[in-house]
């Protein structure tokens, strides 16, 4: 019998991060998944990043994980969105050759020696003695760590139409449901749906009808390891179309075919990744949504229509993509398709992501209830770190939602049952004025550092970050002179904008009309310093949200330091300012400090702020 | 602690007479079982909740009283829990006898105050705004403080809160949409829903910031200070506005010595009446510092009036001349030369003429009819925009204003939205207050309710 030290059930975008990085310490690592499927497949839409999910791919790259170079590889059209609405949620999207990028994935993953990808369909998983034994349907095999990275296999059935078949996806076998595998665990009791919209043949498009979207070559890739700006595949263009009256007509017409609205399909899906059936029937009044035409590969002949999932049969679908201006000819070689599938309660799952009621088996990507490739290989990279750092006896890696999109996301997850697919927004987290694109390397560094690894990454960011505080601490303890041309040149129009004392660097980056950027650039050249402009990038965009941040930071430090002053309850019990309710907590407890105050149940921030107010 | 985490059973009286009355209301609250309470009546058959018995109580064979029993099984109840109210014959006594029979064979306690009330938030059968307005209810000193009590109580202030805070959710949720969901809405879209949900939250919140007057805190126990220097005839119009015949209440308890206070009930308003002449009788003090404590007082007061008498000019006649007054008398009108003499001090102070006289020896009683329905006017001017009384909410509401004003100033020329974003948090943490607390999740349901997200 073939032994491993983790076992992954599943080649997608969690699976192929989890062996990655598990790979990285030397442990004996195994990927079984369904024959046929290529690894790090793009079932859905041809593209990675975007809001949100642009900060977990550099994330991800500045642990030591996979996504950004592959997208890179495969990189044909690469965007930053936000782009004039601030540096915080400026994210990276880029549409890739999905053919390009799986074959990247099967390459770098087979050429890790102590990784053996086996491609059989999984049966069984028995857990016996302190080890799992996996029964595929030809061989066992036994792992002290298993990885769950299913996806919407467990269990999935496809609806186009009336028609409906078992399988994970189109073409593919479904595999059995989560308590066929272990008869331990507890699926919920309903299960996710996620749709996707029909492909088209892309040669049947008039492109002269649409808004083209040419490929940014400014963008910085994500590798940090690669060149800014270097491309290695063609750039191609996205175009944008848009519904219409007659479009939303159709669908609305058929409502009694669409399996969704007809009772077929039972299956919540996301608000945020509605059907085209959904924004017909639940935006009666808004007919135009846009439709995004986005290329799936260099070879492939076909593209993905952003905006139309849909599950409505085949006739159907034709009618209403063909009513779209500049889609009238397009025909469409693949039929888009809903898909059902089992999800597990992620609130039985610890920070690790491993499971809390059996040791030892992990679970990560859409098989947790979330949807997108990104929020898959964030789970997939956590579980993998974590597997590997426990079978070696290692402190955890637990990132903090202050610091990371994947700590926020982890944290959601685990400490919430949801009841629609998760997927990452920047509103999802409370502090996006720092967790940003162009710090990802500082934010997570001390986490990658605790792998106790030595690989060109860890050299590269130990590097970075020496250059990193230097480069702070010159901006920081660097004046300029009122007299000096640099402030001339910096002032803006009129009163408010001139710069007329002397200032720090770090001062002159704050000033809310100039580009951080442009400005520290300016000053390093003046100077005659050379610095790379990646960190160019992180130190003037970090200079310029550090009052913002700091503020933050010192009404929570404030708030930390006011826990031990000590207050006279009795004057607080016959206050005016203070709810009846909240007195009555207060005379019962009696507290003599601050921080007690604070620990009672259910007195409110309000009077907290009221007695804090009357302290300062 | 045992207070806030208990659930045991608790008793209490809860029309709580200090005196003898027909009758007295038990209330018990937070049983699992009916079943001990059952063999103290007489009744055979099972008891259903939300219907009136008419019982005997006793004890063994002792009988203690004819009571009527009303359950209420949880959670329809007051305050979620299993609840038996029973009226007594209300002789003091009586109660406590059977209060301290079931707290000695029931095991319930006695409860503290508030404590069922307690209870109803923690099983969130109300708010703490009608938290806050039970209270405002039960202890209110004017008929408005009873309305308003009741209006928090009913919910409806809390209605607007809910109404503002959704209006803020909307405008959030279209900085948030202009972020996270720019390319299926469009930026023209997101635009336009930001500055009209903008200014709808505006609209709104200017309607409440308008009920909250520098005033209202002084309109729960509104306070007439009678002011002027000694001699002036305080005390003898103080005791004249008490006359025995007008309602007299007893003195105030707790009040400190330095001024004299009674309570004065004009139109169904209780209102304290200060006479500030024991600010310099009590404490030996130089006039200036008792000056300066009568300004104090009327600070806070709700209607200040001055005495004076024309027959005693003195030098810190100065000093009253710089406070402003809601009402001035000139006293000693039955002394010869009192014209001439009220005429002096205005040909001096012109601020403080022409006034009403007063003759403290009789004084006309037009002159309180035209002075109480000055007081009352006034409160029912500063009534009718219906002002927030409670310190908690204008608090709040006072700083929900400030950092709208900094934020819309902001958004003026700010395009950096996470910036925007930072700012709008914290006005969102004061306005949550009025209510409960933001979460993103609340702020994406926004989001998904109204617009069309999606691949």
């Amino acid at each position: 019998m073939k032994t491993f030290d983790i076992v992954i059930v599943g080649g997608g975008h969690a699976g192929v991060e989890a062996a990655h990085i598990a790979a990285q310490f030397d442990l004996k690592v195994a990927i079984i998944t369904m024959p046929g499927i290529g690894l790090g497949s793009a079932p859905c839409n041809p593209s990675v990043g975007g809001v949100g999910k642009g900060q977990v791919v550099r994330e991800l790259d500045a642990l030591g994980g996979l996504m950004g170079k592959l997208a890179d590889y495969a990189g044909i059209q690469f965007r930053t969105l936000n782009d004039s609405k601030g540096f915080a949620v400026q994210s990276t999207r880029v549409q890739i050759d999905k053919e390009r990028y799986s074959e990247k994935a099967e390459e770098v993953i087979t050429a890790i020696p102590n990784i053996e990808v086996i491609r059989e369909k999984v049966l069984e998983i028995q857990d016996s003695a302190g080890s799992f034994f996996i029964q595929s349907e030809s061989s066992t095999y036994k792992a002290a760590k298993v990885i769950m990275t299913v996806g919407t296999f467990l269990n999935g059935k496809l609806h186009t139409g009336a028609d409906q078949s078992v399988g994970g996806r189109i073409g593919c076998e479904s595999s059995p449901g989560l308590q066929n595998l272990f008869a331990t665990i507890k699926t919920r009791p309903y299960r996710f749906k996620t749709g996707t919209p029909p492909r088209l043949d892309k040669s049947t498009i008039d492109y002269s009808k649409l808004e083209e979207q040419p490929s940014d070559s400014s963008v910085r890739n994500f590798h940090c390891l690669h060149s800014p700006t270097d491309r290695f595949s063609a750039q191609v263009s996205c175009y944008l179309a848009r519904t219409n009256a007659s479009t939303m007509e159709i669908i609305r017409s058929n409502k009694e075919k669409s399996p969704m609205f007809n009772g077929q399909i039972k299956g919540i899906g996301a608000r945020y990744c509605p059907s085209i059936e959904d924004k017909a029937f639940r935006y009666p009044d808004k007919n135009v949504h846009h439709v995004f035409i986005e290329p799936e590969g260099l070879k492939l002949d076909t593209v993905y229509p952003s905006g139309i999932s849909s599950s409505l049969p085949a006739d159907v679908q034709k009618h209403y993509v063909q009513s779209m201006e500049g889609l009238e000819k397009a025909e469409i070689k693949v039929y888009g398709y809903a898909v059902e599938y089992d999800v597990i309660d992620t609130t039985d799952l610890k920070l690790t992501l491993e499971h809390s009621q059996i040791p030892n088996l992990y679970f990560a990507g859409q098989v947790n209830g979330t949807s997108g490739y990104e929020e898959a290989a964030g789970q997939g990279f956590i579980a993998g770190a974590n597997a590997a750092l426990a079978f070696l006896q290692m402190e955890p890696l637990i990132l903090s939602r202050h610091e990371s999109y994947i700590g926020v996301m982890i944290e959601d997850l685990t400490s919430n049952t949801r009841d629609e697919p998760y997927r990452l927004f920047t509103a999802r987290s409370e502090n996006r004025l720092f967790i940003r694109e162009d710090n990802s390397l500082v934010r997570i560094y001390p986490y990658r550092s605790q792998f106790l690894l030595n690989k060109e990454i860890d050299q590269y960011q130990r590097a970075f970050m020496s250059a990193y505080n230097d480069l702070m601490e010159f901006c920081d303890g660097t004046m300029i002179s009122e007299t000096s041309p640099l402030m001339t040149e910096f002032s803006g129009i009129g009163e408010l904008q001139r710069l007329t004392r002397r200032m720090s660097v770090s001062e002159v980056l704050r000033q809310a009309w100039l580009n951080p950027i442009d400005v520290l650039k300016r000053i390093l050249d003046f100077n005659g310093l050379v610095i790379s402009d990646d960190l160019i990038r992180t130190v003037a965009i970090s200079k310029k949200y550090d009052g913002y941040i700091k503020r933050s930071e010192s009404q929570y430090e404030k708030l930390k330091k006011m826990d031990g002053m000590r207050l006279n309850w009795e004057t607080l019990v016959n206050s005016n300012n203070i709810s009846f309710e909240c007195k009555q907590r207060i005379a019962r407890i009696k507290p003599e400090t601050f921080g007690q105050l604070k620990l009672i149940e259910g007195i409110r921030p309000a009077t907290l702020a009221v007695i804090a107010a009357k302290a300062l | 602690m045992k207070f806030l985490y208990s659930d045991e059973p608790i008793i209490a009286c809860s029309t709580c007479n200090h005196a003898n009355a027909a009758l007295s209301v038990l209330r018990i609250s937070g049983f699992s079982d009916l079943a001990p309470f059952l063999p103290f009546f007489t009744l055979t058959g099972p008891i259903e909740p939300r219907r009136v018995y008419y019982t005997k109580l006793k004890s063994g064979d002792e009988f203690l009283d004819d009571i009527c029993l009303t359950y209420f099984a949880a959670p329809k109840s007051y305050n979620g829990e299993n609840i038996l109210e029973l009226s007594l014959h209300g002789n003091t006594l009586n109660t406590e006898r059977i209060l301290n029979f079931f707290i000695k064979f029931t095991g319930c306690r006695l409860a503290a105050p508030g404590e069922f009330t307690y209870r109803a938030l923690k099983n969130k059968k109300l708010t703490l705004s009608q938290v806050e307005g039970l209270d405002l209810f039960l202890n209110a000193n004017s008929g408005y403080a009873l309305d308003q009590g009741l209006s928090l109580l009913s919910g409806n202030l809390h209605l607007i809160y809910v109404e503002l805070y959704d209006l803020f959710l909307k405008h959030k949720s279209a900085l948030e949409l202009s972020i996270d969901f720019i390319d299926d809405v469009g930026e023209e879209t997101a635009k336009n829903y930001f500055h009209s949900s903008l200014l709808d939250f505006q609209k709104k919140f200017e309607t409440l910031h308008r009920r909250v007057l520098p005033l209202s805190e002084n309109l729960l126990q509104p306070e007439i200070v009678l002011a002027g220097l000694p001699n002036s005839g305080k005390s003898s119009f103080f005791n004249h506005l008490l006359r025995e015949d007008r309602a007299i209440v007893s003195s105030i308890a707790g009040t400190t010595r330095d001024y004299l206070a009674e309570t004065l009930v004009i139109e169904g308003v209780k209102y304290k009446l200060i006479d500030t002449a024991g600010i310099r009788e009590a404490s030996d003090v130089i006039e200036a510092e008792g000056i300066k404590r009568t300004q104090q007082k009327m600070n806070n007061s709700f209607y200040s009036i001055l005495l004076i008498n024309p027959f005693e000019m003195r030098d810190e006649f100065h000093s009253l001349a710089e406070l402003s007054f809601d009402q001035i008398y000139f006293t000693h009108s039955d002394l010869p030369n009192f014209s001439e003499a009220r005429a002096e001090v205005v040909k001096l102070y012109p601020q403080f003429g022409p006034m009403g006289a007063i003759n403290l020896s009789h004084p006309a009683t037009t002159i309180e009819r035209d002075l109480f329905s000055s007081i009352n006017n006034k409160y029912l001017f500063f009534t009718k925009d219906k002002p927030i009384l409670l310190e908690r909410h204008k608090y709040l509401i006072l700083q929900v204003q400030q950092h709208l004003e900094s934020y819309v100033n902001l958004s003026a020329y700010e395009c950096d939205v996470a910036i925007l974003s930072h700012e709008l948090n914290t006005l969102a943490s004061c306005l949550s207050e009025l209510l409960g607390i933001v979460s993103p999740d609340q702020i994406l349901n926004s989001i998904f309710s109204n617009f069309c997200i999606g691949k």
